[in-house]
């Protein structure tokens, strides 16, 4: 389950989480300058911002809906940040995850209905077939060594439908804290750590970055250096790559993956208008990368029927590097964001990415923000969308949508509201659309007639509340 | 014949190339004689702020905009410094850099400012003193030269900027 | 005259990389970018380079879960240079 699993660290967004000790410790950075809470004007709040001292404390709301009663997510998430008179910032930051709904398997459709299993402990002994979760069943299984009560949760697909498991559900929650200040000559050193935490996934972060600004602070260049260490703890166990679907409890529990990647950046305030800026990213993982409950068909090399279902298999060794490059103009009263990122791995993923906004200021406290979103990649060199039975099995195989090659577009609107100067809120919504080829050229006997595109659209909701306060 | 053609072709191009770099030459040229006929004809580009009516005086030349957060800070400490050392010779000018003259007004309604402000919109008096940070103070003894400049403002080394005015308003002119 | 013509080029490609080096040259130290007191649209919210960093990781978490690609954004510098 992908929204899930993966947190994006990547993204170096300063989130943190809230302690009653650390929020004291917040308060108690901030004496009441008596000339500070003077009347504020209507347009802009400079009463916060360089030399000021301050917090802010920032909240969004996700609702995410896939269409076709497939992932749906509410993920709330919160910010505190207090700024010293210094330039130095505390951060905490908390993001909350529920996840619902149907999942692809992983598995290709077929002409007749198709059968899954996955384990399931029970606390007593099996008894009867019962009904669970999503409409699948409860089967015992006969007692194995060292395996009592051991039960399957079976599912079926109804023929020329795309396999979904309906039975999940997860929670994660994840906090993060940061310091940042400047250090000497240095215009920026920072810190911060970062732990996430789901059913059977966790992840612990950590990241250090400088920055030096010169060029009387119209040049930034900085280096962010990141690490992380992912523990992946499936329900049921870790399956061996490209071996045969089984209910049983596997023996091997729980597999891990280290990453390390830094960001060199360069921002440019080019003229009294434009500020650009250009990042390169490395990443390198190592570990356990492969989807654990994610099936990859096996076919009949004539009748494109399934004969069974492998566990998929990715590399253990993934190194990517991108290029990003951002734009923003002012020209009032519409401000416009222009990004572009180039991505590349030795996946053989390569992809783009185009994203454009602009944001209209409608009157002093309201604002109107249309974006489009245009994003396309290549397929893993190790996607497939099933296996012939009977061919030699690759190393590496994997039918997750993720790594297929596609395109998706995504239309965003966002209507911003300062309703007071210390304070904004915001309504987003949007849509993504995914495109990929569903009848690829090599598709053999009945998957000539089925769509092998496991993709799918989706429509998000966000809100938004920042608050300013000294 | 191939060489022979291609070396007409390199001295073709070599011939354009010498054009063009003289015509880029004339173009600058022209642009740099045209900004400054039109800046001297037009006196209302060229801000001026004469201080020789200061001279013998101390002066605290402070550049601001309503965009700066810090300059929120300095106004109430250069109140202070223009009500008690007014009288011992200091004058306090705050330049305003805003584009959009309202935004400046806005600000003093809002911050009170009992001390001259100069407006300077197109920057023409911030560029002739140059500076990288905002705010920025040149502190200007009473021979008329820049002595102290203070980069950005911070609450905590008011006593060190204090101690700056003071050791100039303690000077003699020679 | 048309023996010369390649040495020509030659110097006239030469001396224009000479100015086109010195102007790169003195462009990096310095004269790019606005003066400091026409940063007034850089100290504004929407100018900064990640003004609504929840929203943004909500967009990401988004695309990171449907795309095989992630990252490669970065938030340092630009605003006012206050201070």
């Amino acid at each position: 389950m992908q929204l899930k699993r993966r947190r994006p660290g990547r993204t170096r967004e300063r989130l943190a989480a809230a302690s009653a000790s650390l929020l004291a410790a917040t308060l108690a950075l901030h004496s009441d300058p008596a000339g500070a809470q003077n009347a504020d004007s209507a347009h802009t709040s400079n009463d916060f911002g360089p030399g000021t001292l301050y917090s802010e404390l920032g909240s969004a709301l996700l609702i995410y809906q896939e269409t076709g009663g497939r992932v749906m997510a509410i993920e709330p998430s919160a910010s505190l940040t207090a700024h010293g008179a210094d330039g130095e910032e505390l951060t905490f930051g908390f993001t909350l995850d529920a996840v619902s709904g149907a999942t692809p398997n992983g598995a290709v459709p077929s002409d007749q209905t198709q059968t899954f299993v996955t384990p399931l402990k029970l606390k007593g002994s099996c008894t009867t077939v019962t009904t669970a979760s999503g409409g699948s069943q409860v089967v015992c299984l006969p007692p194995t060594q060292g395996q009592q009560n051991s039960a399957e949760r079976l599912y079926t697909t109804p023929p020329n439908t795309l396999p979904v498991d309906k039975g999940f559900r997860d929670h994660r929650g994840a906090f993060d804290l940061g310091w940042s200040q400047p250090l000497g000559p240095i215009s920026l050193v920072g810190f911060g750590a970062g732990y996430s935490l789901e059913r059977d996934y966790q992840a612990i972060t950590a990241n250090g970055r400088i920055e030096q600004t010169f060029n009387a602070n119209d040049t930034t260049v900085s280096l962010s250096v990141n690490s992380e260490i992912d523990s992946s703890f499936p329900y049921g166990g870790i399956p061996e790559p490209l071996t045969a679907m089984d209910p049983h409890f596997k023996d091997v529990t729980a597999r891990q993956k280290t990453q390390l990647g830094f960001v060199l950046g360069l921002t440019e305030v080019l003229t009294r208008r434009w500020l650009t800026q250009i990042d390169y990213s490395y990443d390198a993982q190592n570990g356990y990368q492969s989807d654990p409950y994610r099936f990859i068909s096996l076919v009949d090399p004539v009748s494109g029927e399934p004969t069974n279902y492998l566990y998929e298999s990715r590399p253990w060794n993934r190194t990517s590097q991108s290029v990003f490059w951002e734009n923003k103009l002012d020209f009032d009263p519409v401000v416009t964001d222009l990004s572009l990122r180039y991505f590349k791995d030795n996946w053989g993923i390569t992809s783009k990415t185009a994203e454009l906004s602009e944001r209209i200021n409608l009157t002093q406290r309201t604002y109107l923000e249309p974006s489009a979103r245009w994003y396309q990649q290549s397929a893993a060199n190790f996607f497939h969308y099933y296996l012939v039975d009977g061919a030699a099995l690759p190393a590496f195989a994997s039918a997750d949508t993720r790594l297929n090659a596609f395109t998706s577009m995504t239309y965003g609107l966002k209507l911003g509201f300062r309703m007071t100067p210390r304070t904004e809120l915001d309504f987003s919504g949007g849509f993504y659309r995914q495109m990929g080829n569903g009848h690829p050229a090599e598709a053999i006997g009945q998957l000539k007639q089925q769509n092998l595109f496991g993709g799918t659209d989706a429509a998000y909701v966000l809100l938004g509340y920042n608050w300013d306060f000294h | 014949m191939y060489l022979s053609f291609s070396t007409s072709v390199v001295a073709h191009v070599a011939r354009k190339l010498q054009t063009m770099k003289l015509v880029l030459k004339a173009t600058v040229a022209f642009s740099i004689l045209l900004g400054s006929i039109w800046s001297t004809t037009f006196p209302v580009f060229a801000a001026n702020l004469d201080l020789s009516a200061y001279k013998g005086k101390v002066v605290l030349l402070d550049f601001w905009a309503s965009w700066c957060n810090p300059c929120r800070q300095s106004f109430p400490w250069m109140n202070a410094m223009a009500e008690t050392m007014g009288p011992k010779g200091l004058v306090v000018i705050a330049v305003n850099v805003d584009h959009d003259r309202e935004l400046a007004d806005e600000f003093l309604r809002a911050n009170d400012a009992r001390f001259t402000i100069v407006y300077d919109p197109n920057g023409a008096i911030a560029s002739k003193y140059q500076f990288r940070d905002m705010p920025t103070s040149f502190l200007i003894g009473r021979d008329g030269k820049v002595h102290y400049v203070h980069n950005g403002f911070f609450p905590d080394r008011e006593s060190e900027y204090f101690s700056d005015i003071s050791r100039l308003l303690n000077q003699t002119v020679q | 005259m048309a023996n010369q013509a390649p040495q020509l080029l030659a110097k006239s490609i030469s001396r224009a990389g000479i100015v086109f080096a010195l102007a790169l040259a003195c462009g990096a130290c310095s004269t790019i970018g606005p003066d400091p007191w026409q940063k007034d649209l850089m100290a504004r919210r929407e100018m900064q380079p990640n003004p609504y960093p929840l929203e943004v990781a909500a967009a990401e978490h988004i695309y990171f879960s449907k795309e095989a690609s992630s990252g490669g954004r970065g938030f340092a510098g630009g605003g006012c240079g206050c201070n």
